[in-house]
């Protein structure tokens, strides 16, 4: 079994002063789906928190994004992810759009978050 | 020239500002993802939208007011509209454009001939530029454009619109540099200048783009390849004669293709970027977005009302402004790039320093010229570099 992929998360400060980790851990999902990515928080959420999470290519390029809304007492938090701008293949099919989320998503370099 | 700079020190301001969001400058407008081409650069023909139609351009033009200096209609091939000159002409009449750009494949000779001169006709106070693409020297062209005999049509159509000497018209080729044409610019710029001699000759690199769905594509070319185009250009306009606004338009370019190379490099946001401030792309579907990019909605003019500053003062615009003046992107779209040299100052110190010293040292041949006197038709491909 091999270790689930990790993708670097840079955050801005007021994230990083809550102790934010490094990585996100990639969580494949079942039938061709895009992953889910995952954060264990290193201690509980003190307050209610809004994030955006955005996954670039190497070029910066936001290519995947999820919005995260926090609880109080949350230590971590998994979600999926919805690729930018794929409103114009609604006429393809699941296969054909697949096909599509797996290029982009092969340009995954690294991940932000930002407080919204 | 003067208004845009008198609004490049408010842009200035806003990037940090944040809750300052003057209207922009530079508009982008893709009219339609529909292409009769099909480009090894290119998918945008594959998706489809709901196209936003002429009653609701009106409506947005509205909105938008006259801020508006640079307005571009783009594609897809946006002559592939039947009607893309009423769209312009309705930005023209409520906007107010100093210049309108088109870019285009050059297919549909009678829509681009008849249309440009009606625009021509109809925007006596614009500054019209279309811009025909070519990427390689006939079958070559053919070849990366994917439709056959198109050197041989867009030709034709750039002669007569060329011919027809619209007074307030420019014809400009563009070319983009991809991996797969890279080693071939030099050759191509060459040709470009004998066989065309446009108004001007401006170069692109092909970059991932969501907009385009390039992205997971091999069409960039590598840093190192490119060095050498950026050298034949700069070489090219260094030994080119200019004076007085051709040589300010080559000077922004210069440096353009310097920050082009930079940002590959350095994989970093060379140049602060302005856009969704500055500058801004409409999509065919009403979503607006930074830039083609990044292609990341600020809202959806048709679900607000067509109220364009609704959606450009939104939390979403300016949590995406925030990402871009955090640098979590970087990219050398050219589009963007002018609007943020235009903005950002010591950019402009290297843009007027190189004009400057070009009016000091120009060729021989130019200096008794008036600075803002044409160039003559044999050296008015001084804008080719």
């Amino acid at each position: 079994m091999t270790d689930p992929e990790q993708l670097p998360w840079r955050v801005e400060r007021r994230l990083v002063d809550l102790g934010m980790p490094a990585h996100l851990e990639v969580c494949p999902q079942p039938s061709g789906n895009l992953p889910n990515v995952r954060c264990v928080l290193p201690k509980p959420a003190t307050g209610p928190l809004s994030l955006v999470l955005r996954v670039h290519s190497r070029a910066g390029i936001p290519l995947a994004q999820a919005f995260i809304d926090l609880k109080p007492g949350d230590r971590s938090f998994e979600t999926p992810l919805a690729l930018m701008s794929m409103e114009g293949y609604r006429h393809l099919s699941q296969r054909a759009r697949q096909d599509v989320e797996r290029r982009v998503w092969s340009r995954r370099a690294f991940a932000t978050g930002s407080v919204t | 020239m003067l208004r845009p700079l008198a609004k490049a020190a408010v842009y200035n301001v806003a990037r940090h500002t944040p809750h300052l969001r003057p209207r922009p400058l530079n508009l982008t407008f893709s009219v339609t993802y529909v292409c009769n081409a099909r480009c090894k650069t290119c998918n945008v023909w594959k998706k489809r939208v709901d196209d936003l139609t002429l009653p609701e351009y009106r409506r947005i033009f509205d909105a938008i007011g006259s801020s508006l200096y640079w307005a571009t209609f783009s594609g897809g091939e946006p002559f592939i509209r039947p009607d893309l000159i009423d769209i312009v002409l309705a930005c023209y009449d409520r906007c107010r454009p100093s210049i309108i750009t088109i870019p285009t494949n050059g297919l549909l000779r009678t829509e681009i001939v008849e249309g440009v001169a009606r625009l021509s006709r109809l925007a006596p106070d614009a500054k019209i530029i279309i811009n025909f693409s070519l990427d390689g020297i006939g079958p070559r062209h053919d070849e990366l454009r994917g439709v056959p005999g198109n050197y041989e049509r867009m030709r034709e159509t750039y002669k007569e619109l060329k011919a027809a000497g619209h007074p307030n018209v420019t014809v400009g080729i563009h070319s983009v540099v991809s991996q797969f044409n890279v080693t071939e610019i030099p050759a191509l710029r060459e040709h470009v200048r004998r066989e065309f001699v446009p108004d001007s000759f401006i170069t692109e690199i092909a970059e991932e783009r969501l907009e385009l769905d390039t992205i997971g594509c091999e069409i960039t070319p590598t840093a190192d390849a490119y060095r050498a185009v950026v050298d034949d250009l700069v070489a090219d306009i260094d030994a080119t004669p200019a004076a007085g606004l051709p040589a300010l338009v080559q000077a922004f370019r210069r440096e353009y293709y310097e920050v082009a190379h930079r940002t590959m490099v350095e994989q970093r946001q060379v140049l602060p970027c302005y856009a969704g401030l500055a500058s801004a792309q409409v999509a065919p579907n009403g979503d607006v977005w930074t830039c083609c990019i990044r292609a990341e909605s600020m809202g959806n003019l048709r679900e607000t009302g067509f109220d364009f500053l609704k959606v450009w003062s939104s939390t979403r615009a300016d949590e995406l402004r925030g990402s871009i003046r955090r640098g979590e992107c970087h990219c050398p779209l050219a589009n963007a790039a002018y609007s943020s040299m235009m903005s950002d100052p010591s950019s402009m110190v290297r843009v007027g320093w190189r004009w400057i010293t070009r009016q000091l040292f120009r060729p021989n041949r130019l200096r008794t010229a008036s600075p803002l006197q044409p160039p003559a038709p044999a050296a008015s491909s001084e804008a080719v570099r």
